[in-house]
């Protein structure tokens, strides 16, 4: 039965192709609206590590003097003398500290490669375990190299296709600035949305081009200022590096993976006492306020999905609630003139049912085109979102598949509720009232 | 078949109430051929929508096959109509984008035949109205009386036990009009009971039974017939 109005659906709507037409366009731009802005909403706000995130926190330390310390909300960065004493404990399965600098990065002898200054991820050997990072090539530097600060780096699969060609480069070198570095691994596209691990304005920017150990990075005394959130309430006693690292900067972002409760209630109370032992040495003078922010939080609190783009949700949702009330006066005005064929149906034996089955299946038939011509206008206009806002990491532009399905969905529920009342009207109708209308 | 006994209708518009029928006794048998005449606006069609349950009556009892059609629900009227009753409407009633297999296909479809049984069904009642070779055909590219003969086929394509019909020929040439009236005729002598509306005395008189309807005041008297006659 359900194609027998599928085909009286299409004969109907051939009828009134200007009519159809208008309905469909009316839900597509609603649809392709609400979609574009969602689409950027939802992508900045989805989970960017499903299996895990629950296990994830950020440690954060109020390492202030109660001048400073006297907010409830702490800095997302604490200092490299507390970062070293939290990668001595073995409570976590994986742990992370993690800083940025900027490097002018080359190829060893290949002169027609030019020379390119690159985001460059300083971090500890956990960091490809605990963000299940793919690789193309070789792995992550292990536990020791990190140690010894050896000179070697994973590089993005995007640098590695500039330097190397895309090949495997595992064991070759690189020029990093005045320095040579071995390749130990190549990433396969790795593009975590939010980039949640990192800066909170950076969350939507593009991955750095390659990694290299902290303490490398430390050892070598590399700084980029600019990439560095840093908070630095006491000033160091000099200008040397060796003075920036056991003063009071908090520059360094640190995470642990907590598999359970047990381990978090247990490094909980590990990092309250390395306060406590810190406050014994003169630190930590306000109080003991440490927190283990899970990553959900964590987005939440450094507000990466931004108010704006919840705002711009809601107005095109009223957009498109608009486009459909339009949508439903032409409903109206078509069933309407349908009343002939309502009153001959219903006499030859039609029910109520029947009727609104049929006429169900033919707004679905709307709804559904106006879905998909909405996919094509959500499309253009995250092409023309994406042109914009080229700065912005491009995976916020794009729709995955349940955004897809979602849309044809939304549109073919949305133009069903706001066919109803029309639908109602027409199978109320009175038969015999219609029959000379045909 | 149909038993009407004391029925009214009355509308109520504006708080004003229009008597549409006054009371009346009528009984219907199974084969019949009724005529049904009276001038315009005397109550010829809201009788005959009362009689194919696409109207209510207000007051009264009307059985139709033994049933009291007061107690039926919307889907068992709709279910009436389409086994029990076949409608001849004066203006074809056709769906133009259908062609005329479709068209008689209509009924049908809301009733749980396979498609093979409606498909001889379809042909069954093209050939009886002889249109069969016509059946791809669309209804404008028919004239009035074949059009007419598409409503019949698709009157007749549930096999109905009444026909319906509203001035089926008021909207046809005499000649047209006689070709029809003889298809209603073989119908009836196939069994179907037929309820005809119209002006035309003339055809009236072809029914074995005529009832006059005037200002809403229906008789059923032997001598209506002698008087047409």
């Amino acid at each position: 039965m359900y194609s027998y109005y599928f085909k009286l659906a299409l004969l109907s709507l051939r009828k009134t192709p200007l009519l159809s037409l208008l309905m469909v366009t009316m839900i597509a731009i609603g649809i392709g609206a609400t979609m574009t802005t969602y689409t950027v909403s939802y992508m900045m706000s989805k989970d960017p590590i499903p299996n895990k995130s629950a296990q994830l926190f950020q440690v954060q330390l109020d390492s202030m003097d109660e001048i400073y310390g006297d907010g409830k909300d702490l800095p997302y960065t604490i200092t490299y003398q507390d970062t070293q004493a939290l990668l001595e404990s073995d409570i976590p399965k994986y742990q992370v500290a993690l800083s940025a600098i900027q490097k002018k990065i080359s190829h060893e002898n290949n002169a027609h490669i030019i020379p390119k200054s690159l985001k460059v991820r300083t971090t500890t050997s956990d960091f490809f375990s605990m963000f299940e990072t793919p690789f193309l090539y070789g792995s992550g530097w292990s536990k020791q190299d990190g140690k010894d600060a050896a000179q070697v780096a994973v590089l993005s699969k995007e640098t590695n296709n500039w330097l190397f060609d895309g090949e495997n480069s595992v064991g070759k070198t690189f020029r990093f600035g005045a320095d040579t570095y071995q390749v130990i691994g190549v990433l396969n596209s790795w593009e975590p949305l939010p980039r949640f691990y990192g800066l909170p304005h950076e969350a939507y920017t593009k991955p750095h081009d390659l990694f290299i150990p902290f303490n490398t990075q430390i050892k070598n005394e590399f700084f980029t200022d600019k990439l560095v959130s840093s908070t630095c309430w006491q000033e160091s006693a000099d200008d040397s590096f060796a003075s920036f690292l056991t003063s009071e900067c908090m520059w360094v972002i640190f995470w642990v993976e907590l598999p359970d409760k047990q381990a978090h209630d247990q490094y909980q109370a590990f990092i309250d006492n390395h306060a406590k032992e810190q406050q014994s040495l003169g630190r930590f003078t306000n109080r003991i306020y440490n927190k283990l922010v899970p990553l959900k939080q964590y987005l939440i609190d450094e507000k990466v999905v931004s108010d704006d783009s919840k705002m711009a949700v809601w107005l095109a949702v009223l957009f498109l609630i608009v486009c459909l009330l339009n949508c439903m006066s032409l409903m109206i005005a078509k069933f309407h003139a349908k009343a002939g064929e309502v009153g001959l149906r219903r006499a030859v034996g039609a029910s109520k049912q029947d009727i609104i089955k049929q006429f169900a299946i033919e707004l679905s038939v709307v709804g559904v085109v106006g879905g998909l011509l909405g996919l094509l206008f959500a499309q253009l206009g995250l092409l023309a979102a994406k042109q914009t806002y080229s700065y912005l990491h491009s995976g916020l532009m794009q729709m995955n598949l349940q955004l897809l399905i979602g849309t044809v969905l939304l549109a073919l529920i949305s133009s069903l509720v706001f066919g109803l009342y029309p639908i109602i009207r027409a199978s109320q109708m009175q038969p015999s009232s219609q029959l000379k209308s045909l | 078949m149909l038993k009407m006994k004391n029925l009214s209708k009355a509308f109520l518009t504006d708080a004003i109430k229009t008597q549409a029928l006054h009371p009346f006794d009528l009984t219907i048998e199974q084969g019949e051929f009724v005529s049904v005449i009276g001038p315009s606006g005397s109550g010829k069609t809201t009788f005959l929508n009362i009689a194919g349950l696409l109207e209510e009556h207000s007051d009264g009892l009307y059985e139709l096959d033994g049933q009291d059609v007061a107690q039926f629900t919307d889907k068992k009227k709709s279910a009436y109509r389409n086994e029990k009753i076949g409608f001849v409407f004066q203006s074809f009633n056709l769906i133009p984008e259908l062609n005329l297999y479709d068209n008689v296909d209509m009924p049908l479809r809301y009733r749980k035949f396979s498609s093979n049984e409606r498909h001889k069904r379809i042909m069954q009642a093209l050939e009886q109205v002889g249109l069969a070779g016509r059946k791809d055909h669309y209804p404008t590219q028919l004239s009035g009386g074949q059009q007419q003969r598409v409503a019949i086929a698709r009157a007749i394509a549930g096999t109905p036990s009444v026909i319906l019909a509203d001035e089926p020929t008021g909207n046809l040439d005499s000649k047209m009009a006689e070709g029809i009236m003889s298809l209603l005729k073989d119908i009836n002598a196939a069994g179907t009971s037929i309820i005809m509306v119209t002006h035309d005395n003339e055809q009236a008189a072809q029914a074995q039974r005529i009832v006059q309807i005037k200002d809403g005041h229906l008789s059923d008297s032997p001598n209506i017939q002698k008087e047409i006659a």
